[in-house]
């Protein structure tokens, strides 16, 4: 008889300790953070690697004094951006004939190419860009190339020519 | 007769009552005791204190702009109880709520154990034993501190796992992020 209450005692006395054990309960921290989209930025930089700015990008040529001549520029496209999806979003270029007081005009074209899979032209004066998602930093686009020809039959007075070159950013294709 | 039975009926009243009338002398008037019995149970606390002082604890805990402020919080304990506990405590990497992108945690430091270091069974904390249950409670504090990476240099808490830029606060994409610290306690 002894034996079976110190019996019975002992596995109460187990019981007990296994409960305070068993039934404790997990503590739990939850850690909240956000990051925020960036809105997509479309950088343009010169030949030299200088970044233009501002709406109102300036380019000069210099003509050389010779009867028949082929005088280009070209601006190279980036884009950076943070953004939570991929997105798609369309770049339209156009470019005026230089012109002088006098209205004598220096025919200017432009050419595209673009820079990745990424990237395809439309029309030849248009890029359509992919915009990854995720944090993407100066991620090529593609090539402008503006040329201005005279052939020897072209007679163009001396003096100063200007001409206007607009970027037209689109979200979607 | 009749007289006779009543006298007697009578004398007997009177001598069976005469002891309950008597004086009953003070020595002889025992002492009441009361015994009063009381157990205290075994106990075991743990969570999260407002500082290494603090004698309650909250089992849950909530942080917010984990990525602009590096997450720290006070985790302790007392008990009573006897035998043998550890504490251990495991962490997740923060994962974007809408396409699961992970960024990963760069450091995971306890203020009472500097060389702390990572195990599948999770980082261990405190090990607390007595052989007997005490009178008084034990208790222990540990200042821990969770840093998310920020940028793509070296391992992460696991000392393991190289971070990849998509991994950081700085490449992953935008959204809503979520880490989870468990703290745990068994017998071994």
């Amino acid at each position: 008889m002894k034996k079976l209450i110190y019996l019975i005692s002992l596995l109460l006395l187990c019981f007990t300790l296994s409960a305070v054990e068993n039934t404790l309960p997990k503590a739990t921290v939850r850690l909240y953070g956000q990051i925020e989209p960036v809105e997509t930025k479309i950088i343009v930089k010169n030949e030299v690697g200088e970044e233009l700015e501002g709406p109102n990008l300036a380019l000069d040529f210099d003509f050389p004094a010779i009867s028949e001549w082929t005088v280009t520029r070209k601006l190279y496209f980036y884009y950076s951006s943070h953004l939570a999806s991929s997105a798609t979003g369309k770049l339209t270029f156009s470019v005026s004939n230089l012109e002088n007081e006098g209205q004598d005009t220096l025919p200017t074209t432009l050419s595209l190419v673009p820079a990745s899979t990424f990237s395809t032209y439309v029309d030849g004066t248009s890029f359509i860009t992919s915009f990854l998602s995720g944090y993407q930093e100066e991620v090529e686009i593609g090539e402008l190339t503006l040329r201005v020809q005279k052939t020897a039959s072209d007679v163009f007075p001396s003096g100063t020519y200007t001409g206007s070159f607009s970027i037209n950013y689109t979200d979607g294709p | 007769m009749k007289t006779k039975r009543f006298v007697v009926i009578l004398v007997v009243l009177i001598f069976s009552t005469v002891g309950l009338f008597a004086n009953i002398p003070h020595d002889d008037i025992p002492t009441a005791v009361a015994t009063l019995k009381a157990n205290i149970g075994e106990f075991l606390y743990h969570g999260f204190a407002e500082s290494e002082s603090d004698t309650s604890f909250e089992p849950t805990l909530t942080i917010e702009d984990a990525f602009n402020n590096v997450p720290a919080f006070w985790y302790g304990y007392r008990t009573n109880a006897a035998g043998t506990y550890v504490f251990r405590m495991s962490v997740t990497d923060f994962v974007n709520q809408d396409d699961l992108t992970k960024v990963k945690i760069k450091s995971v430091t306890s203020s009472e154990h500097p060389s702390m270091s990572y195990s599948t069974e999770g980082y261990e904390l405190f090990t607390e034993t007595n052989s007997i249950m005490t009178e008084s409670s034990r208790s222990d504090y540990t200042f821990i501190t969770i840093t998310p990476a920020t940028v793509a240099t070296g391992t992460d808490h696991t000392g393991t796992h190289v971070i990849a830029g998509a991994e950081t606060v700085g490449g992953a994409s935008a959204g809503a992020y979520v880490a989870t610290v468990t703290f745990s306690v068994s017998a071994t």
